[in-house]
């Protein structure tokens, strides 16, 4: 334990979101938004008062920095990255030979004659 | 890792390896279209071409790698490699990269390829790129250090959801991984004259490897044969609804092609997802293809963009899909396609009143 499973898409629909979940939560924060919190509620004074809060009432939302792992700088990111990308190239498309085809019988007709013709179909 | 390479034996030359999937005593397509891409590149580079082979009763299968461009194939015949399983199977390709140490390991982009590369690539520290729609050879020039670094893989793929195309390299890390999906290499003729090493492996199986164990199994058939489709009649997001899609069936049946979709159409629960046409999807490049209501994103061009004959229907006269067409139609679909449809059961009625 424990079973890492990966499912397709279609193998299972989704409940909807529980509403009474989303009211508990709705004031679960990570430490980044603290500061807009506070000004909404300047009752807390620092940061941490306010974190106490959350903390006290199960709505702090942890977050895990790179220390936190024991990832090192040059093990994560770009640095961290065994690829590179060497270039980068816009595509340009290629301009076949090609014809307009006004959506009218006659000229869709003659399209599918042309294709008969060059035995691309029938 | 090049600095692995001290542990390989000095007689063993540089190598491309690719990894051989089978199910049933049948090898997959895209193993035999990446061997022949394998020798491409090997040729280019003086390299030799690797088969692994992992397995149970599988030997006679070593002999068609090296009829498809192989010069080497590590069989590792072994019952607990009769199924496909992760960590069985990635044992044996980890434990041997880390002998040999290959610059280059291509696997295909199949549920079970895709499952096995960054297990692999993990394990070897090594860089993976994923759905590459072309493979080749050239330097990578690195201003910071002022070095180049020669004859490294340009793993090239669409990038980034636009109409950019990314050239990827690991300069540093080997072997060089990178996943190609099936139809989008060539699969080479068979040379049943071509002679090779066929080289049994034992796997060094660890405890923890068969924390999985296979009960049963069940194979569905594909009913979907895109790949090899003459005639491909495709719909998209501009599809209005499954009465026009059942007009998509219609001229599909009425040219003996098949029916394909983009993503869009999929996503939107049109049609099944085993007829997805696109960098993710299937790769066809059938004689005639009708785009219809199919706006083309490159994802999906990278998936068609070789067929001979392009036929686009869109309302949209900027389509990018316009560009790449031979016969543009700009209108609505619900009024070509039985126009289309018309015109060729008039042709069929003619030639029988002929006859």
């Amino acid at each position: 334990m424990p079973c890492l499973l990966t499912v397709v898409g279609s193998a299972n629909t989704p409940r909807p979101a529980s509403v009474r979940r989303q009211m508990e939560r709705k004031l679960a924060a990570a430490p980044g938004e603290y500061a807009a919190l506070r000004q909404q509620w300047p009752e807390f004074e620092t940061d941490a008062a306010l974190e106490e809060f959350l903390a006290a009432h199960d709505l702090k939302i942890p977050v895990w920095t790179a220390e936190d792992i024991g990832a090192t700088e040059g093990s994560i990111g770009l640095a961290g990255s065994p690829t590179q990308v060497h270039k980068i190239n816009f595509v340009v498309l290629e301009s076949a030979e090609s014809k307009t085809i006004p959506p009218t019988p006659e000229a869709i007709a003659a399209m599918v004659a042309e294709l008969v013709h060059e035995y691309i179909v029938g | 890792m090049n600095t692995s390479s001290g542990r390989r034996a000095m007689a063993e030359p540089k190598s491309i390896w690719v990894f051989i999937e089978h199910t049933e005593g049948h090898i997959a397509d895209v193993s035999f279209e990446l061997t022949g891409k394998a020798r491409e590149l090997a040729d280019q580079l003086g390299y030799e071409v690797v088969g692994l082979l992992c397995g149970q009763d599988v030997d006679a299968l070593a002999h068609d790698v090296i009829h498809h461009g192989a010069d080497r194939v590590l069989l590792a015949d072994h019952p607990e490699l009769a199924l496909y399983r992760t960590l069985p199977y990635a044992r044996v390709a980890i434990t041997e990269a880390r002998k040999r140490g290959p610059e280059i390991f291509l696997i295909g982009g199949t549920p079970n390829g895709r499952d096995f590369a960054p297990r692999v690539a993990s394990a070897l520290r090594c860089g993976l790129t994923a759905d590459c729609t072309d493979l080749q050879i050239g330097d990578y020039y690195v201003k910071r250090q002022d070095k180049t670094y020669k004859n490294l893989l340009y793993q090239i793929r669409p990038a980034f959801g636009g109409n950019l195309i990314a050239t990827i390299v690991n300069p540093n890390t080997r072997p060089q991984m990178a996943t190609v999906r099936e139809g989008v290499m060539r699969r080479p003729a068979a040379d049943a004259g071509r002679t090779g090493v066929i080289e049994a492996v034992t796997p060094a199986f660890e405890p923890g490897d068969f924390a999985l164990e296979v009960l049963s199994r069940q194979v569905r058939k594909s009913t979907v044969k895109l790949k090899d489709a003459p005639v491909i009649v495709a719909g998209g997001a501009g599809i209005d609804g499954a009465e026009e899609f059942a007009l998509l069936r219609d001229l599909a049946n009425l040219l003996g092609g098949e029916v394909g979709a983009s993503r869009a159409a999929v996503d939107a629960g049109m049609i099944d997802r085993a007829h997805q046409i696109g960098q993710t999807g299937t790769t066809v490049r059938p004689r005639l293809y009708i785009a219809a209501g199919i706006s083309g994103a490159i994802q999906h061009r990278a998936g068609m963009d070789q067929s001979s004959k392009i036929i686009a229907i869109n309302t949209d006269p900027n389509a990018p899909m316009f560009q790449i067409a031979h016969y543009r139609i700009v209108g609505d679909v619900g009024e070509v396609l039985p126009m289309i449809i018309k015109s060729l059961r008039e042709r069929s009625m003619d030639q029988r009143d002929a006859e």
